[in-house]
């Protein structure tokens, strides 16, 4: 049996000890960028294990193999060429859901979500991750936000008071809202 | 790294004003070349040498600061806000100008990053003119 053609190699190259995943030829195609190399390079062995591919950036092997795991269940193959979307505000399937409440339990997690699916450039995944810190976001007074994602409050006095008076007309109850 | 190490170490059994020396040199050999010199190792050397116990010290302060360059390059702290530019504008994009008037509002770098002029070229004129207040 020769080489496995149908499998990438990933290594998480900034981790101490760098481990390698199996990427299915078919899960790849969700990552934009792992789709055009496998385009670029489909007669080159692009299959080998000694070919890994590295992650250039700091996340946890946790992180990675989730997301990997994520690729691997999610068959719906990814609309091509669907771009300016960006207004559509994203639903999450069951499914994904149930990866968000498994896999993402911590912002530090959700950070290390983000940098990867934007690096990998897996669309759908990095959608629903910005959509998450969305909802996380959205409906919120300035203190709950601040709360939630634990910064505090740098402005001087000064500035506050500027900003409130900017902003009055946010907290103008006698106003009636506009008729769209 | 650790074979220098044994070579510099063994000749000076007990001679603390000596080690002193030793170890200068051998921090500053560190910082010029690798970094990733294990900090147990100097420790074990200082077990070896009870007597000489102003070189431990001497030398933990060298680690400590030996230590920090390496750290600061790591983006250890994995907060949402020190996400790059470029992922929280799509986070913004996704907002709603009443959450974004609230975000504004929270700390000097989200309200410069959600200025009016960023909300403006984010958005484009079709959604300016489609968003709900």
């Amino acid at each position: 049996m020769a080489a496995q053609p149908d499998f990438l190699w990933i290594k998480n190259d900034m981790s101490p000890d760098g481990r390698v995943f199996r990427v299915s030829r078919q899960a790849a195609q969700h990552s934009t960028i792992l789709r055009a190399l496998i385009e670029d390079f489909e007669g080159i062995d692009l299959w080998k294990k000694e070919q890994c591919i590295p992650i250039k950036i700091h996340v946890s092997d946790q992180c990675l193999s989730d997301v990997l795991q994520w690729a691997e269940n999610t068959k719906t193959a990814p609309e091509k060429g669907e771009n300016a979307d960006n207004n559509k505000q994203v639903e999450l399937a069951a499914e994904d859901m149930h990866f968000f409440r498994e896999a993402i339990t911590t912002s530090e997690k959700l950070y290390e979500l983000l940098m990867l699916t934007d690096y990998l450039g897996i669309v759908p995944l990095y959608n629903m991750a910005c959509q998450v810190v969305v909802n996380m976001i959205m409906g919120k007074s300035a203190e709950q936000i601040r709360r939630m994602l634990g910064i505090s409050k740098d402005f001087t006095p000064e500035q506050e008071e500027a900003i409130r008076a900017e902003t009055a007309w946010a907290y103008d109850e006698e106003q009636p809202p506009l008729d769209r | 790294m650790a074979p220098t190490h044994g070579m510099v170490e063994r000749p000076l059994p007990a001679n603390p004003a000596r080690l002193s020396v030793t170890q200068s040199t051998r921090t500053g050999l560190d910082t010029a070349g690798d970094t990733t010199v294990p900090s147990p190792a100097s420790n074990t050397i200082g077990g070896i040498t009870p007597h000489a116990g102003i070189d431990v010290s001497v030398k933990l302060a060298g680690d400590d600061s030996r230590s920090q360059p390496p750290a600061s390059p790591k983006p250890c702290p994995r907060h949402l806000l020190t996400l790059p530019p470029e992922i929280l504008l799509m986070i913004l994009q996704a907002l709603d100008f009443a959450d974004i008037v609230r975000l504004r509002e929270t700390c000097m770098q989200l309200r410069a990053l959600a200025s009016p002029q960023q909300v403006r070229v984010l958005f484009g004129p079709d959604r300016l003119h489609s968003q709900p207040l």
